[in-house]
């Protein structure tokens, strides 16, 4: 028997291809799957009908057969998270000062993060003990860096998010650190201003 | 320079046990126990969506792979502390995995099983038909059964 010839083979691969996938839908249908993709689940939202179910079985046919979207609110909504602290929910949390320098960095990384889903944001860390907040020697070097505007909200123990997110990298974390230094209890909000926003009061351990 | 998510991620790769990036298994034994370490309440950041062997962050790759390429020129990024809340939650995971801790299959099928069940509020049933359409014939339902009564038991699935 002769060997197939390249059409020949490259037919034969096609209906294999075009056979499993048959059997893939059907086996979706008897599920009782709904073969959804981001069009007919925005059709969805715009109806007031909830999602959520579906969007579990986001069906990856749209993208070619290789990613599920639209699953990620899901289960972002679902996990409870612990860590970073400053965006748990919680309302007071002990960490060392390495530790909240850490999670600030974190959460400010992810500024670009899409989909946006707003809950990492730091909107303010508030220093509250000891009051009135002094800044030290070393802080106050670095803020004739910043402008004026800046350095006077943080003389007095307020960084907002427009410092933590308009300055540079590296100045931000030198002025973090001198500034948790000055301090050994914050108050940390997160989320935009709004129903929604969470304040952790952090003690500072050493 | 790696950024924080990448300093903290070598820290953790470190005690999770390094990661050979060329081996398929080993970058899926990575993002399952990402995965399941988010599923305990540490979230590191990465954004995680379902691809055919469940749940899976690009993002993820790209971290593991960037250390890795500092480490080779280099950068020891494991000196960075690890906060104590991460360093419990992953050693718990460790103990109650056992030698499962190194299965790929058994941490696919959980961290797929998990997916499923905080994407939507399923029960058993529904989960295993969703796992055998995802993945036709790879898990028996007995597995899932066995999957979500392990979650149970470790509270990550009410």
């Amino acid at each position: 028997m002769k060997p197939p010839t390249l059409a020949r083979r490259t037919l034969q691969k096609r209906r294999r291809v075009q056979t499993v996938t048959k059997r893939r839908s059907e086996h979706l249908r008897r599920a009782q799957f709904t073969e959804i993709n981001a069009s007919s689940l925005n059709q969805l939202r715009l109806r007031g009908e909830p999602t959520g179910d579906l969007q579990a079985v986001a069906w990856e046919l749209a993208t070619g057969g290789e990613v599920v979207y639209q699953t990620r609110h899901a289960v972002s909504a679902a996990l409870t998270a612990t860590f970073p602290a400053v965006l748990s929910g919680a309302v007071e949390a002990s960490l060392t000062r390495e530790e909240l320098t850490l999670e600030t960095g974190l959460v400010l990384e992810r500024r670009g993060e899409m989909p946006a889903t707003g809950t990492a944001f730091l909107y303010s860390i508030r220093a509250i003990a000891p009051a009135p907040f002094a800044p030290s020697t070393r802080l106050e070097a670095l803020l004739r860096g910043v402008p004026a505007d800046f350095a006077a909200h943080i003389r007095i123990g307020y960084l907002l998010h427009e410092h933590l997110y308009k300055l540079d990298e590296v100045r931000l974390q030198g002025i973090l650190e001198a500034f948790l230094a000055a301090t050994d209890v914050v108050e940390v909000k997160a989320r935009r201003a709004g129903a929604d926003q969470v304040t952790t009061r952090v003690n500072l351990r050493a | 320079m790696l950024t924080a998510r990448q300093r903290l991620l070598s820290a953790v790769l470190h005690l999770t046990g390094r990661a050979n990036l060329l081996k398929f298994e080993d970058r899926l034994l990575l993002q399952k126990r990402i995965f399941l370490l988010a599923m305990t309440g540490v979230d590191l950041g990465y954004t995680f969506s379902w691809y055919l062997r469940g749940p899976y962050s690009p993002g993820l790759t790209r971290d593991a792979f960037t250390i890795d390429e500092a480490q080779k020129k280099g950068m020891n990024a494991a000196e960075m502390p690890t906060p104590h809340l991460i360093q419990t939650r992953l050693l718990d995971l460790k103990d109650a995995l056992g030698s499962k801790w190194n299965d790929p299959v058994h941490l696919e099928l959980l961290a797929s099983v998990l997916f499923l069940a905080k994407s939507s509020d399923a029960d058993e049933n529904i989960i295993g038909q969703r796992l055998s359409a995802l993945k036709p014939k790879r898990f028996s339902q007995a597995q899932v059964h066995q999957a979500l009564a392990w979650l149970t038991n470790q509270r990550l699935v009410p």
